[in-house]
């Protein structure tokens, strides 16, 4: 009896602390590899920043950001990273889910006085990523507040308050640029549009897409790609802020990504396992394919295939025209594919959130991993 | 008669429901089961209260907790008499345990002594056997619908049931009177993420006050004692390194214990009587109501025709007839 007792806290406490250990709400990251010339930047593990030469069998592993026996590299903290880094002149910024933000050397090495600067003077987390735009970057934070920093030094920039701007709700998505249009969304569902140079708002009202709107993207021809958790897509006009079509495309599930657009068709997937194919002048849907799991990547366009991953690490090969599944190969050590896939040279790349970076054929169906040798 | 009707209906029910949950366990999986049969309706509600109470996620911790806490308060009841009828038989247990050497003797008369009590040893525990998947349950729904990371909402999706209402509330709001739920304390930051972390500590500390104490020797009082010091530290410790919409659960649980503690045992100290009253015995056994010694026990004291109606009726009126046809 007594023992028994004394059974409810230790259990709990084991619950606890194993449920610490299974950390299934852990940041992890999943931003998407970048491609220079022969060299691949990716993340392979949360915040551990990888550059490594392609070659013919894989990659040859050549510098990892932080190192840990360098004290100043040490003492950046970025935790996981969501959005890809920002190649700017000579310097590499990163910008993490801690809020920290860092601008290194090309060859990865953070060196004061040679155009380095280390940041950690923003509120709340960086979910999307930030964004390029000429000699400033712009970034949202889950505290609600959209940035606009200098490239030089992570500064201030005119117009732009050094502790962010205030919006109504948190900013998960990368903001967009266009011109000299700076676009950000929030998870309280409003799209606002913002001149980049004077931090002016544009629109006399922000759109409003009644859903949590976690991804953004401009797709050409003056529309913006609004997706939202409420499993709706607005196509919104990048000028006006007005919304192009009286009705929002009704997606199955959840809307958390970007889509690949050709020829006046975006197609892009949900987390209710669907791929879609909609006509941007109707909203119409031209055909629905039906992966294996949710659909947070990007999809990728190459000649007539469709390259879409699922979170179950299933990588799926669709006929454009048709939403018919020519091949789908599953990738049993990848684990969750969630970073957008990137297209280089007639192949996609893929970067599983195990940290492993696969290549797909779309002529022949096949995809292999690419393996980064020499990693310490 | 009587009694032992619902006994046995209440025996076929828990039996039927344990294969029954052998049954989808077995089909399922344990990991799945959990999540579709617990997990995925309790972060449903959780999201239906942060809807319903004004999108506050604070608010629909301490709704849910104090809803499942009365849904399970029937199951809590029934350990905390059992509890409470455990100690009360202390001193006779104690007595038991000094008079009998043979081991086998001391068991037997323990038993006879819990029968007559009403009293089931394992009786606190298969309450909490089906109130700890609840609570675990809901341990982990605060956890993953509070979203913490980019990742926990991608997972959080895969929980929600896909009505309008409920897609409609995401993502949660995370500050709750300027703490943020989502986040843990730090010793180093003082702010109301702390605070929370120290009502934690009090809370449990005061769970263990209130919490009857069975004790056989002075040796196993020194180590409840100690618990109840123990306890709170160790949770507070937890506090620090969970979110804190987790403490917050921790704190209103451990309030509602502390409540069903007074309503069952009392609080001596503040003079407040228990306001339920104990488990009733099975019948009162005046033969076996004292301890016998050793050597009597060979002669067993027969109870009296009545009782053995009341209490065996049924098994007695078989052997009758059993008797009849030979």
């Amino acid at each position: 009896m007594r023992r028994a007792k004394l059974l409810i806290p230790v259990i709990l406490a084991v619950a606890f602390l194993s449920s610490a250990c299974v950390g299934f709400s852990e940041p992890r990251g999943w931003a998407e590899p970048v491609f220079d010339g022969d060299t691949v930047y990716a993340f392979l593990d949360r915040d551990e920043f990888v550059a490594a030469s392609l070659d013919d069998f894989g990659a040859e592993w050549r510098w990892t950001f932080p190192d840990d026996d360098l004290d100043a590299e040490e003492e950046i903290e970025l935790e996981a990273v969501y959005g890809p880094p920002l190649f700017a002149g000579e310097r590499i910024i990163l910008a993490g889910f801690s809020g920290e933000m860092v601008a290194l050397g090309t060859e990865g090495r953070f060196l004061l006085g040679r155009g380095s600067w280390h940041r950690d003077d923003v509120d709340g987390s960086i979910v999307g990523g930030a964004t390029l735009a000429g000699d400033r970057f712009a970034f949202g934070t889950t505290e609600q507040r959209l940035y606009v920093r200098s490239v030089e030094d992570g500064g201030s920039v005119p117009g732009w308050p050094i502790d962010g701007r205030p919006l109504d709700g948190e900013i998960w998505s990368q903001p967009v640029v266009v011109g000299g249009t700076l676009y950000v969304s929030t998870m309280d569902g409003k799209l606002y549009a913002f001149d980049l140079e004077t931090g002016q708002e544009l629109w006399a009202e922000p759109f409003d897409a009644d859903g949590a709107i976690a991804d953004l993207a401009y797709i050409g021809d003056g529309i913006l790609f609004v997706p939202t958790l409420r499993g709706e897509v607005w196509l919104v006009d990048a000028e006006s802020g007005q919304a192009r079509l009286p009705d929002p495309f009704e997606a199955e599930g959840w809307v958390w990504t970007r889509p690949a657009v050709q020829d006046g068709i975006a197609y892009f997937g949900d987390f209710d396992d669907f791929v879609y194919a909609m006509d941007l002048a109707t909203g119409r849907t031209l055909w629905t394919y039906l992966a294996e799991d949710k659909v947070k990547a990007q999809p990728v366009i190459i000649g007539d295939v469709l390259i879409v991953g699922d979170e179950g690490g299933t990588v799926h090969f669709v006929d454009l025209a048709t939403g018919v599944r020519r091949h789908a190969v599953n990738l049993d050590r990848a684990g969750k594919i969630r970073a957008g896939l990137v297209e280089k040279e007639g192949f996609v790349w893929i970067l599983g959130t195990e940290g492993r970076l696969y290549r797909a054929d779309p002529e022949t169906f096949t995809v292999l991993e690419r393996e980064v040798r020499g990693l310490p | 008669m009587i009694r032992q009707v619902p006994q046995r209906a209440g025996l076929g029910v828990a039996l039927i429901g344990g294969v029954a949950l052998v049954f989808v366990i077995a089909t399922f999986g344990f990991t799945q089961s959990f999540t579709v049969g617990l997990l995925d309706p309790m972060i449903n509600v959780l999201v239906i209260l942060n809807h319903a109470l004004w999108g506050s996620f604070g608010l629909a911790v301490i709704a849910f907790t104090i809803l499942v806490r009365f849904v399970t308060f029937p199951l809590t009841l029934r350990q905390l008499q059992q509890t409470r009828a455990m100690q009360a038989l202390q001193p006779r247990v104690q007595e038991i345990q000094k008079k009998f050497t043979d081991p086998k003797r001391r068991q037997e008369e323990m038993m006879k002594a819990y029968r007559e009590a009403g009293v089931n040893p394992l009786g606190c525990l298969g309450p909490l056997v089906l109130q700890f998947p609840v609570l675990i349950g809901l341990f982990y729904a605060i956890r993953q619908t509070l979203a913490i990371s980019p990742e926990a909402l991608d997972n959080l999706s895969s929980h929600l049931y896909s009505w309008s209402y409920i897609q409609s509330a995401i993502p949660l709001e995370e500050s709750f009177i300027g703490i943020n739920l989502a986040e843990g304390a730090s010793i180093n930051v003082l702010n109301l993420n702390l605070l929370i972390v120290v009502l934690v500590g009090v809370a449990t500390w005061a769970q263990s006050k209130t919490t009857v104490v069975v004790a056989t020797d002075e040796r196993a009082r020194t180590q409840q004692q100690m618990m109840q010091w123990m306890l709170p530290i160790m949770f507070m410790f937890f506090g620090l390194s969970f979110p804190s919409g987790v403490s917050l659960y921790w704190v209103v649980t451990s309030i509602v214990s502390v409540g069903f503690n007074v309503v069952t045992y009392g609080f001596p100290a503040l003079n407040i009587p228990p306001l339920v009253g104990p488990p009733k015995p099975p019948a009162p056994v005046e033969a076996t109501a004292s301890v016998t010694s050793e050597g009597e026990g060979q002669s067993r004291p027969r109870p009296s025709r009545e009782l053995r109606t009341s209490a065996h009726g049924s098994r007695r009126s078989k052997r009758k007839n059993r008797r009849r046809r030979a």
